[in-house]
């Protein structure tokens, strides 16, 4: 095992490789680029294609078509590149389309803090685009944890069918860590491939677990891909029972699964008081609940990994066995609004919202803290 | 999903570079992580710049433990290194007491601070060969005042990442400020003892 000093977006550029990733489209955006240069030096040297777009439509655009042929493909992006990036996302979702994007987020809206560290897309990375629709958000809030799940990123996006977006943040992305990279390959999930002869294909019927195999493009099943409603062949359809049947399937195929998408690390989960966190800030929670359990208050802290689909069945287990929960975010509060949709009235919910550009820093977690015991 | 034992914080040793952009701010923290790394030691390396190419504040930081690094920024320097006034002025409030604060002496010529080392480092550099190596030259004292990092691993770590035709220059630069931060710092412990002796 080799361990090296990777910044979050060389993690997830070498994450991408170890998941098989073989495509790349893109165009370059701060804090996303670093994602970019690394694909553009290493991915020819592994056979791979990358290629600098005219815009993020068009490296979306160029991703479905990759992923659509077979390879996994990906781009990174942040903040008004993933608003360009939305149609596309939309009609991978609908014509089930595996693919991941990477999104560093930065201050906004529109240009923002090119710079600065923010969390003010959650809600977009699962509504940006129109539409009920599946979505799986994974938030990384180290090196380490970008490059594991990545490999994660691609593997769901194989064997739902379905873009994932792999979410970190100014401050994950541009920092430096030790990064232990394994030295056999990594567990890989690919898309379902037909079993049956190409003239029987049915290429959106339901196999029963809501996925239907992906053959690649050019492989002799011939099909049709489109964003409007189809009907199993992937033809256009307006036919109430067709529609409902593809629109239930899509959503149902990741919330059927929502048990296995429980993903988080816990420390001290049956404190009175809970930290719920995630990326960058996760780490300032991680430090402020250790310097106040020093002082003796009962804290403890939850760090999801995935933001959606939201992990309700973690959450109200947590809430069932503490009396008040910490909710500090880099935006208004968008996953506090989750919390307090499960919680249901359970719990006392305290936000602490920052939106300065600046990190949440673990002395003003420890603060409010300190404030909601009196 | 894991589960971990909340064990304390470890000590941490916080170095932050800052300077202009350009400057190098940002290769010289990622040449002592990766030393640090060498070493052995758990750390972490931030960055926080504009968004110009040149010009404009810049800031690396590097926080090296002997445990697990929770928190990845900065939060009481240890160790602070400026390379220009705006850099010096702007940072210097996040210096913990009895930190020790390094500025080049050409480049900053106003340091509230008590015990401030002041050395030439742009000039070492001009002179090793390579005016670039300024940041490299802002090592070697690093390497002087920083007990947690050794100064083998970052000749051996700038042997790798800088351009093969640059590293003597710059090992160079580097061993005349680390030296000249040597020599400061006897005569600043001989000072003290002298005081006080005096006393």
């Amino acid at each position: 095992m080799e361990t090296v000093l990777l910044e979050g977006n060389e993690a997830c550029a070498r994450g991408a490789l170890a998941a098989g990733c073989r495509f790349y489209a893109g165009y370059p955006i701060t804090p996303s680029t670093e994602i970019m240069e690394f694909m553009s030096r290493e991915l020819p040297k592994l056979g791979g294609m990358f290629i600098q777009m005219e815009d993020e439509m068009g490296s979306m655009g160029a991703v479905i078509g990759a992923s659509l042929a077979g390879v996994k493909a990906m781009t990174a992006t942040s903040g008004p590149g993933f608003s360009l990036m939305q149609e596309h996302i939309g009609f991978a979702s609908m014509a089930e389309v595996p693919c991941v994007i990477a999104l560093v987020m930065r201050g906004g809206p529109s240009t923002g803090l090119p710079t600065q560290p923010s969390q003010a897309d959650v809600m977009q990375a699962a509504w940006g685009t129109h539409g009920d629709h599946p979505v799986i958000v994974l938030s990384a809030s180290s090196a380490y944890e970008t490059f594991d799940l990545t490999i994660k990123a691609f593997n769901l996006a194989e064997r739902y069918r379905t873009p994932v977006i792999m979410m970190t943040d100014a401050i994950v992305a541009h920092t430096r860590e030790a990064v232990t990279l394994p030295d056999a390959d990594v567990e890989i999930e690919d898309r379902p491939q037909p079993t049956g002869t190409p003239e029987e294909f049915m290429a959106y019927a339901d196999p029963g677990n809501g996925v239907p195999p992906m053959p690649p493009f050019g492989d002799g099943y011939r099909y049709h891909v489109t964003g409007l409603c189809h009907d199993v062949r992937g033809f256009p359809t307006t036919r109430s029972d067709e529609v409902d049947f593809l629109l239930r399937r899509l959503l149902s195929k990741i919330t059927r699964d929502s048990d296995r998408l429980q993903w988080f690390d816990r420390w001290h989960e049956n404190s009175e008081t809970m930290v719920i966190a995630h990326g960058c800030v996760a780490r300032a929670a991680l430090r402020a609940v250790r310097q106040v359990r020093d002082k003796g208050l009962d804290v403890g802290l939850i760090k999801p990994k995935i933001l959606w689909p939201f992990m309700s069945t973690t959450i109200s287990n947590v809430l069932d066995n503490c009396r008040r929960v910490l909710v500090p975010e880099m935006n208004f509060g968008q996953i506090s609004r989750e919390v307090e949709r499960v919680n249901q009235g359970r719990c006392e919910i305290v936000t602490l919202n920052k939106v300065d550009g600046t990190a949440i820093t673990p002395p003003e977690i420890v603060q409010k803290l300190e404030e909601m015991q009196l | 999903m894991s589960t971990e034992n909340c064990s304390q914080s470890y000590p941490r040793y916080e170095i932050r570079i800052a300077g202009s952009g350009g400057q190098g701010i940002l290769l010289a923290g990622i040449i002592l992580a990766e030393a640090a790394l060498l070493d052995r030691k758990y750390v972490a390396q931030t960055a926080n710049y504009g968004p110009e190419a040149r010009g404009g504040n810049s800031i690396s930081e590097v926080v090296i433990s002997d445990g697990e690094i929770d928190y990845p920024s900065a939060l009481e320097v240890d160790l602070l290194v400026a390379l220009s006034q705006e850099a010096c002025d702007r940072n210097l409030a996040g210096v913990k007491e009895g930190g020790s604060v390094i500025v080049d002496s050409n480049l900053v010529p106003n340091v509230p601070w008590q015990t401030a080392a002041c050395l030439p480092f742009g000039e070492i550099a001009r002179k090793a060969g390579e005016k670039r190596a300024i940041n490299m030259a802002a090592l070697g004292a690093v390497a002087s005042f920083c007990p947690a990092v050794s100064a083998d691993s970052i000749i051996a770590v700038m042997a790798k990442r800088l351009p093969a035709a640059k590293v003597e220059i710059n090992q160079q630069a580097f061993n005349e400020a680390r030296q000249a931060a040597d020599n400061l710092r006897a005569q600043s412990q001989a000072y003290q003892n002298q005081s006080e002796a005096d006393a």
